[in-house]
């Protein structure tokens, strides 16, 4: 489940980068590859235990949902990712074929807990746009900072100018 | 990808069969967030840039010129016959592919026209198609193609996706500039009226005053005004730098952004403070008041027009050698061009040899100009200035290695002798995104604007994975580098992928360790920050 589900995340590169995300290995030369593999695992930690830990879960989103925020992506399509392990799961229960009614409360509520992780994405996603517009501010601030400082004694100089007349 | 599809959907679209459409007909979109603004008309022809124009990326018509087919025929062979490094990495690419997941711009956006050799080919196709047999006869079959206006679109979207940093060049096996390819691309489409804003505004403002900002002269003398009273401040010391003065031994060049923009000014402190202690006979300029050269950007010209304001200075002032801040392609225009261009040297100035060491450096015979690294290692190993890198114990610092000094120039040990002997707790980031194979800040070559944040932090992924890798496992809450860009781009590169790390210029750690006679005790850091044991 979790290689098809890495898979899902690929597929939403261009076909001539899947090659390279799939097959390096190494954190620092394929970023984004490793990423998605160290959530791929952290989700599936998480998901499918009895008692999953939310620190983990938000560890895992946050790394991966940071990456996706900023790349050439509709937000549906940056978080809509995780969705996918409905669909993996159901996948995988057909092709096992037996016993489905007795899994059926159990995969209710993965679905639920799915629900959650695709929300506790959006909240990653919206706060890392959020992230991005206040860093071009801040820039602009950083940028000007001294120009602004002088501008500003300008201005208290005519300020006490005006008030002495 | 506006609609979402499902889970089956998506893993259908994985086939590990070849692509549908071949790269020539996938053309780029232009989405705000990744492009830069057009350079202005009147920007450009004030500078007096070929065919100054009004257009936007967004839109589907350029405004490009009638006859822009020609223009660009006419300029491709006269960048062949000019540039034999061009003509030579257009023939000898055998796409091996060894660059092609080395650039940052690739791993970051994960498009295949990031990868070096394909954005080498958007061009090679071109010139493959009118300038060799096979491409002549068998076009598209021998990976040729005609230059149309998509092409030209292109060329803007990818070339201005490309920092120069040159980090596939180090992996190429024939040593393909990739930085090379790049800056005559840009060039070229310089020929038809394109260029960006936040290249041409500044080269425009360095041509009329000096710096990138347009500050003038006396502006520029207040605002470092300013800057020493912060140092009096923290210091208790009162220096008054000399302005503009004949008869110096050196002139001191730094990029204007360490004189106006948060953080360069602690670095620009930190100058001032280790000059001042040493006595170093030395002056600024209001007029060569820049080191960065966004020339370079632009074309082979630009860059020379703008460079050669040092070297004017340099023998009006009548200094002996120029002394160069912490900067980054300022360094590579210095070390690989400006003997050729602005050279020879006037004829006051001579091999640097420092007043302080009496250490010749050989290495500048040719431009005589030293980089500050350089010349405060060299004070360092002289123990000719007295450190206490304890005032730094709060910080774990790590150093990112810009392109520019590190790749072009080979500036890779100074620093680092400079930062360990300023600072106790000092980390390195992985080993293959350090030294010759650092991967850059996402925004060099000009593309550190705003508008454009969103790439740039595409761009800044692989260096803010590797920091964020040293902050989690050593706790690196410091990065300091010798680049102006850097300075200015790093921060909100931290600031998103490793939050909580401060960018910091070298010489601003220096300055903060530095012990200078007659000082206060200190009680914070350039920043005004108190310092952890202040109170004790």
């Amino acid at each position: 489940m979790s290689a098809r589900w890495i898979e899902v995340v690929h597929g939403t590169y261009p076909f001539d980068t899947i090659g390279f995300l799939r097959t390096k290995k190494d954190q620092f030369a394929n970023p984004v590859g490793y990423r998605t593999e160290e959530a791929a695992k952290a989700l599936m930690d998480v998901v499918f235990s009895e008692r999953p830990d939310q620190e983990a879960l938000a560890t895992a989103v946050e790394e991966i949902v940071r990456v996706r925020a900023i790349q050439d992506f509709s937000p549906e399509i940056a978080v809509g990712v995780f969705f996918a392990l409905k669909d993996i799961v159901r996948k995988v229960l057909q092709e096992t074929g037996e016993g489905q009614e007795e899994y059926l409360p159990a995969l209710l509520a993965l679905e639920s807990r799915v629900d959650a992780l695709v929300l506790m994405a959006f909240g990653v996603y919206a706060r890392c746009r959020e992230k991005l517009h206040q860093l071009r501010v801040d820039e602009f601030k950083r940028q000007y900072s001294q120009i602004l400082r002088l501008a500003e004694k300008k201005a208290e100089k005519t300020d006490k100018a005006d008030s002495n007349n | 990808m506006s609609k979402l599809p499902n889970a089956q959907t998506l893993a259908k679209s994985i086939n590990y069969a070849f692509p549908s459409a071949s790269w020539m007909d996938v053309k780029p979109v232009f989405n705000p967030g990744s492009f830069c603004y057009p350079a202005k008309e009147e920007t450009m022809a004030g500078l007096g840039m070929p065919h100054p124009h009004t257009w936007n990326p967004a839109e589907e018509d350029w405004n490009l010129p009638e006859n822009w087919e020609e223009i660009m025929y006419n300029t491709l062979v006269d960048k062949l016959e000019k540039f034999r490094s061009f003509k030579v990495f257009m023939d000898i690419c055998v796409r091996c592919g060894a660059c092609a997941d080395k650039c940052h711009f690739f791993l970051g956006t994960g498009d295949p026209k990031n990868m070096p050799v394909l954005r080498a080919e958007l061009i090679r196709s071109v010139y493959r198609r009118d300038f060799t047999t096979a491409g002549k006869l068998l076009g598209k079959l021998a990976g040729a193609r005609k230059l149309d206006k998509n092409v030209i679109k292109e060329w803007f979207y990818y070339f201005y996706q490309c920092t120069e940093c040159r980090r596939c060049s180090l992996y190429c096996p024939y040593g393909i500039d990739t930085a090379e390819i790049t800056m005559v691309a840009r060039a070229m489409l310089h020929e038809v009226g394109l260029g960006t804003h936040w290249i041409m505004d500044p080269v425009s403002n360095c041509n009329r005053t000096g710096n990138h900002l347009g500050i003038q002269p006396h502006a520029f003398k207040e605002i470092v005004e300013f800057l020493c009273e912060d140092i009096e401040t923290v210091t208790g010391i009162k220096i008054n730098p000399p302005f503009n003065e004949k008869g110096h031994e050196i002139l001191f060049i730094t990029p204007s952004g360490d004189v106006f923009a948060d953080p360069g000014i602690y670095t620009f402190m930190g100058y001032l403070m280790l000059f001042h202690e040493l006595g170093l006979d030395y002056t600024l300029s209001t007029y060569a008041s820049e080191g960065g050269n966004f020339g370079s950007f632009v074309s082979a010209n630009m860059m020379k027009k703008l460079n050669a304001k040092m070297y004017a200075e340099a023998e009006r002032l009548g200094v002996k050698w120029i002394l160069g801040g912490e900067c980054g392609h300022m360094w590579r225009v210095i070390t690989q061009y400006m003997e050729t261009m602005n050279g020879p040297t006037p004829s006051n100035m001579s091999v640097p040899k420092s007043p302080i060491t009496g250490t010749v450096f050989h290495n500048a015979a040719a431009t005589k100009m030293v980089h500050i690294t350089e010349f405060t290692a060299d004070l360092i190993k002289h123990n000719k200035i007295t450190l206490d890198p304890s005032r730094n114990d709060h910080r774990i610092v790590t150093f990112h290695d810009s392109c520019n000094p590190a790749r072009g120039m080979g500036l890779l040990d100074e620093p680092r002798y400079v930062l360990k002997a300023a600072c106790n707790n000092f980390v390195e980031m992985p080993e293959n995104t350090i030294r010759e194979q650092t991967f850059c800040c996402g925004g060099g070559s000009g593309l550190n604007t705003e508008e454009i944040m969103e790439l740039r932090m595409r761009g800044a992924l692989p260096r803010g994975n590797a920091l964020r890798y040293v902050q989690e496992r050593h706790g690196v809450n410091t990065m300091a580098c010798i680049c102006a860009i850097d300075r200015a781009t790093l921060p909100p590169l931290a600031d998103y992928w490793a939050p909580g790390v401060t960018v910091t210029g070298t010489h601003e750690l220096v300055a903060n360790a530095l012990v200078m006679k007659g000082e206060i005790k200190r009680t914070m850091d350039l920043r005004q920050d108190d310092l952890p044991d202040a109170e004790e």
